[in-house]
């Protein structure tokens, strides 16, 4: 046979298929493909929802208002989401099930965790000690630098989560040895009927409760919430409502509202911490105005934490926080009248030490999360005896 | 040529040292026409030196003709050795500057560091380190080839070796010299003990320890693989063997003289020098961004360091008996030591005491735990948390790759050390799979710190610096914190911290940042 012949044959065989029928054959089978895939993970959808109807246990929420049409409202935090059947509101953490409003990560902590109450941070409760540290997935705010997005921006069930009811979780800790239960990492306002339950059962058994949260919530749960609890640390974030708006999806009047309801109304220890983020809110003018206006509603002797920021989630691409920019903050706030000011996050640093706002004496020595010296006698400074603000026993 | 035996070894080394350097070998062994008259120039080269060293351990050895003719095929592939390296540190070098200054710039600035240049700094210092063991493996390959040609007393003479330092200046120096050298030695009372050799027992026990173990963990080239594979050696072996130099062992020995035409010695040794100042000023801002130091702690540092400089100048250029002696300078440098310690808090203190000279700063130096910070396990919680779950037969796996994996950086155990291990091992990931998910959750970190590794290297270092405080002598403070290195670096910081232009330079790389980040 001719070599030609041969080779007439077989691109002959291959021209059958022009370009466009075979784009068009292509295109057709990607649509099928796509077609089968999306039929196929939504029958998989149902069949999972069919299985495990927002499974595990769930308690209802206290403070919600119910609307026409089996919607709800939510009273927890100042955004009062309004639920549809079904749907869940912007925490990630509630959900309106059948007309009736529903926290869905009750008893279902994503983190358990042991670890010293400076990580809270508290710098005047308990120096050292040891917590249970709880959290559940969800959080009423979304802050651009949260440092532990991966359970804050995520729904509750979800996650990986350890099976711990209230009373479970008291006689954990009991068993640990350790005397206060922390709800850290994640907001406990996106848990607080699990919060509240801990806490109660916890109060039964003489543990203490301590809680750090962006305080974006309505004062009534909020006070029913801080009975349980003996100390409180809440994250000012910053002192603009632009800068709550862009950077944590928040107003600033329902956290200053928070903060005056624990100072005023509460008996919890309180303490602040105010995250200075390059850029954002890191202007002096604006660091002597929070400052004023700590002293002026909170007084002059709660403590204040500056915090170093640390490129997280969506603010990756800005530096850490300078610590002259911390130093200076804490300049500002020492010279505004606040007499225990720290920093935060930078190791070893002078700034993170407790000192005498009378006499000056060094009192308690830290480096990181870790006390070095404490020479805190009786709540005292043991040099000039005068009282220092906090709970020491 | 005579056989020497191991007494009589050091006057035979002498003499025959002498002249055969003056007459007979130098001549031959540098065939680019170097008159021994610029060999006793000043300004030595290291080839000359490395020529001497050689010739002086195969003075030792006492080579026979067969043997040498035996080890040529080595020194052959030793030679090939050696250009193959040079090449890589010519491949390597460049990079692994640019890479240190890029690190560098963002250590001085304390805002962390971009992956992207933490990850190339880190590459090219592992890099440097593989091409160094590398290279000293595949020599004591070699060096264990020439053992085989070795009789008992060769072998035991090259193992026993110690280069003289007089070897060099015996061969080299004019006679008026070595008077005007032997005159200064006895000036400075030269029966004082050598430096590394303080009488203490522990002290230089722990000192050998601390050699030992490094050894073991990284690949040191030995005396044969040092003295006799190196091109610089190759001149005499052939001369000995009377053979012609092939054109490999040429290259290398011109490679080892003056480089090579695209990467000459010169620039060679120009960028080993900048590559190790680098990193000496790396470590230096390691420490100081891990200090977090105010301006009068900085001030006061400066001074010390001021005094401290002023003191080894004194010690240096003193004549006893009226000058300062060693032991004065000592108390005097302890006294300083002390007093930059009480500059710092107790933090700080902690810190320095368990600081180590590193590239890439530790997890609690470079980015410390932080309040509020969920994602904190360690190394060993993770590891911890994946044995607990898995099956008998697969964590005794899993232990033996941990075993492995620690022998390779902390040096090998020995049998009794191993087992105890291997049991604490096995014992904590049993507990760890008896409790409940909660009860692990909680008490994982106990578990982990239980399990922890722990680094000799460092524990000696640890130890040799209480050792020498007992001593009275400088301990890590000293050696850390008070060289005329570190007051650069203090310096630069201090303006930092108070200067106009550094904060308004920062402020305005910040807001550059932000911009972009708002964007």
């Amino acid at each position: 046979m001719p070599r030609g012949a041969t080779r007439t044959n077989r691109s002959k065989t291959v021209h059958d298929l022009t370009r466009r029928a075979f784009l068009g054959t292509l295109s057709r089978c990607g649509l099928g493909a796509c077609g089968f895939c999306a039929v196929a993970e939504w029958d998989l959808q149902r069949a999972l929802a069919a299985e495990r109807p927002e499974s595990g246990p769930r308690r209802e929420v206290e403070f919600f208002e119910t609307l026409p049409g089996g919607a709800v409202r939510c009273g927890i935090c100042p955004r009062h989401c309004v639920l549809n059947d079904g749907e869940t509101g912007a925490c990630r953490s509630r959900v309106n099930l059948g007309g009736r409003h529903y926290s869905r990560g009750y008893a279902r902590p994503c983190i358990i965790r042991a670890d010293p109450v400076e990580k809270i941070p508290l710098g005047h409760f308990l120096p050292g000690a040891e917590t249970m540290t709880v959290a559940v997935g969800g959080c009423n705010l979304h802050c651009l630098y949260c440092q532990n997005w991966q359970h804050s921006q995520a729904r509750p069930d979800k996650l990986k989560t350890f099976d711990l009811p209230p009373d479970e979780a008291v006689e954990a800790a009991r068993q640990k040895g350790v005397k206060v239960i922390a709800f850290n990492y994640t907001d406990p306002v996106a848990f607080l009927e699990y919060a509240k339950d801990v806490a109660v059962a916890a109060r039964k058994a003489e543990l203490r409760i301590v809680a750090a949260t962006g305080a974006y919530i309505e004062p009534e749960p909020l006070l029913d919430f801080a009975q349980y609890v003996d100390a409180i640390t809440i994250g000012l974030k910053g002192f603009t409502n632009d800068f709550y708006e862009t950077v944590c999806d928040a107003k600033l009047d329902g956290v200053l509202n928070s903060i005056t309801t624990i100072a005023n109304k509460t008996d919890c220890w309180l303490e602040l911490v105010n995250l200075v983020v390059p850029t954002y809110n890191d202007d002096p003018a604006t660091i002597r105005e929070m400052v004023g206006w700590i002293r002026r509603n909170v007084g002059c002797e709660t403590p204040l934490h500056f915090s170093r920021f640390v490129p997280m989630y969506r603010l990756t691409n800005l530096p850490r926080t300078p610590v002259t920019t911390l130093e200076s903050a804490c300049r500002i706030a020492r010279d505004a009248g606040l007499k225990h000011v720290y920093t935060a996050n930078i190791a070893p640093h002078d700034g993170a030490n407790t000192y005498c706002h009378k006499c000056g004496a060094s009192l308690i020595q830290r480096l990181g999360l870790k006390i070095l010296e404490n020479h805190i006698a009786d709540g005292r400074c043991p040099k000039c005896r005068s009282p220092i603000p906090g709970v020491w026993k | 040529m005579p056989r020497i035996t191991q007494s009589s070894c050091h006057i035979h080394r002498a003499v025959l040292l002498a002249w055969l350097a003056a007459w007979v070998l130098l001549p031959a062994a540098v065939p680019a026409a170097d008159p021994p008259e610029a060999l006793r120039d000043r300004t030595k080269s290291d080839f000359d030196e490395q020529a001497i060293h050689a010739l002086d351990f195969m003075l030792t050895l006492s080579l026979t003709r067969e043997q040498a003719r035996d080890i040529l095929p080595i020194i052959e592939d030793a030679c090939r050795l050696h250009l193959d390296h040079h090449r890589r540190l010519a491949e390597t070098q460049p990079e692994r500057i640019e890479a240190y200054t890029a690190f560098l710039e963002e250590d001085r600035l304390n805002q962390g560091f971009s992956p992207k240049v933490e990850r190339r700094a880190a590459q090219v210092h592992r890099q440097g380190v593989a091409i160094r063991d590398e290279r000293a493996a595949a020599l004591n390959d070699l060096s264990d080839r020439v053992w085989e040609h070795l009789t008992d007393e060769q072998r035991l003479a090259a193992e026993e070796y110690k280069p003289r330092r007089e070897a060099v200046s015996d061969a080299l120096a004019t006679r008026s010299e070595k008077l005007r050298a032997a005159r200064h030695r006895a000036l400075r009372g030269e029966t004082r003990p050598p430096r590394h050799h303080d009488g203490n027992r522990a002290l230089d026990e722990a000192r050998r320890e601390r050699a030992e173990l490094y050894r073991s963990v990284h690949e040191m080239p030995d005396n044969i693989a040092t003295y006799l594979l190196s091109p610089a050696a190759a001149g005499w072996l052939y001369k000995r063997a009377g053979e012609e130099r092939p054109d490999v062992v040429r290259r290398a020995v011109e490679c080892q003289k003056n480089g090579t035409s695209d990467y000459p010695l010169e620039q060679c040794k120009k960028d080993d020098t900048t590559a190790r100042a680098l990193s000496r000023e790396i470590n230096n801002w390691n420490l100081v961004n891990g200090m977090h130091f105010s301006c009068e702690q900085i001030e006061e540092l400066i001074r010390l360091i001021h005094k401290a400089e002023n003191l080894k100048v004194a010690l240096r250029h003193s004549r006893p008996p009226s000058g300062m002696s060693r032991r004065d300078y000592n108390a005097a440098m302890v006294q300083l030591e002390l007093a930059a310690e009480d500059a710092l808090n107790p933090g700080q203190l902690e810190v320095l005491k368990n600081y180590h000279p590193c590239l890439v700063p530790p997890q609690n130096l470079k980015n410390p735990v932080r309040v509020g910070q969920a994602a904190d396990n360690t190394q060993m919680t993770r590891w911890l948390q994946q044995a607990r779950t898995k099956p008998e037969r697969r964590v005794e796996i899993m232990i033996d790759q941990l075993l492995e994996k620690e022998e390779h950086r902390f040096g090998e155990f020995g049998p009794d050390e191993l087992e105890r291990r291997r049991n604490l091992l096995r014992d904590t990931v049993r507990k760890a799979a008896d409790m409940d998910d909660v009860e692990f959750a909680l008490n994982k970190d106990a578990l982990a710190e239980a399990i922890q590794p722990t680094n000799p290297l460092r524990e000696l270092v640890g130890r040799i610096d209480e050792l020498s405080r007992a001593r009275l002598m400088p301990g890590n403070t000293a050696k850390f914190l008070l060289h005329k290195e570190m007051a650069e670096v203090l310096r630069i910081r201090h303006q930092q911290l108070t200067g106009p232009f550094a904060s308004q330079r920062s402020r305005a790389g910040t807001e550059a940042a932000g911009a972009s980040a708002h964007e």
